[in-house]
């Protein structure tokens, strides 16, 4: 699991700065790669994981997120790391404003299958 | 890619699966029905099927992103399925070898606290246990031979989903 978000959050830095634990006062735009929930059925069975990619941007507009977003977008249907046997499928994408009406929040749900060993 | 472990190859052509056409399938296994069951005078009920006909009925769905490769699938076409649906047989203790019902994708033997132990496959579905297995179980993804019934297709536009579903029978 550690080595699979690692090896994402590799890939995602590719189109902007990629954080599993935002430090304060990092400068925007950024990515955050957020585990909502891991659950493998059977020892040794495959493990899904269900995770939001979350891209926040502070430029004026939606011109900078969306342009974000498509990259992403873009290098997660391509994603196949050599070191790991993983699967990704987005389920469904959002993008909101927050209340401060200065961040644009742009979040892709995705499920993630990682192979087990033994089945 | 991990895509599923599901695995379909129709016979003489290749794989049936494109990449994006199989995450979060589903897998039903029944068994065929034979109409073998009869009441015998005593009032007991027997089976007068056929061994040899005992066969697997099996239904495969999916919703996914890319159709399947089904063009070329017609009904009878000969299909082989590296089954999701697990089989699970009792294995006795002290056992040595165990026969399965069907070829095998995948094998692997738990006793009955749950602690995995390894297994060698043989031929002919001979399965060799380890000298001290205490009993437990062997648990498998059939490899199947299956002719198509039918199969269907349907695409949600505006929901960037492909749905399909396979109806299959044992050769």
């Amino acid at each position: 699991m550690r080595e699979f978000l690692t090896n994402l959050m590799t890939t995602l830095h590719q189109v902007c700065p990629t954080f599993l634990q935002v430090k304060p006062h990092t400068a925007y735009p950024y990515i955050t790669i957020e585990p909502q929930q891991m659950l493998q059925g059977l020892p040794g069975g495959p493990c899904i994981v269900t995770l939001a990619i979350k891209i926040s941007s502070r430029y004026a507009g939606t011109r900078e997120i969306l342009k974000l977003a498509k990259r992403i977008e873009s290098l997660l249907h391509g994603y196949s790391p050599t070191s790991i046997e993983v699967s990704l499928k987005i389920l469904k994408s959002s993008l909101v404003l927050l209340a401060d009406e200065q961040t644009r929040v742009h979040t892709f749900l995705l499920k993630a299958r990682l192979k087990g060993e033994n089945l | 890619m991990s895509e599923t472990d599901l695995t379909l190859e129709i016979v003489g052509k290749g794989k049936a699966l494109p990449l994006f056409s199989a995450r979060e399938c589903t897998q039903t296994l029944t068994l065929t029905p034979q109409d073998s069951l009869r009441r015998t005078i005593n009032g007991h009920l027997v089976s007068i099927g056929n061994k040899a006909h005992r066969k697997f009925h099996s239904t495969v769905a999916c919703k996914d992103k890319i159709p399947p490769a089904f063009g070329e699938l017609w009904t009878g076409t000969l299909v082989m399925v590296g089954c999701l649906q697990s089989l699970t047989q009792t294995v006795p203790q002290e056992s040595g070898h165990i026969l399965l019902e069907r070829d095998a994708v995948s094998v692997y033997l738990y006793d009955e606290k749950g602690s995995f132990w390894p297994v060698k496959k043989g031929e002919n579905r001979l399965i060799a246990l380890p000298p001290n297995f205490p009993g437990g179980f062997l648990t498998y993804r059939p490899l199947l031979r299956m002719v198509v019934k039918n199969y269907c297709l349907e695409t949600d536009e505006w929901g960037l989903s492909v749905g399909w579903s396979l109806e299959l029978e044992e050769e």
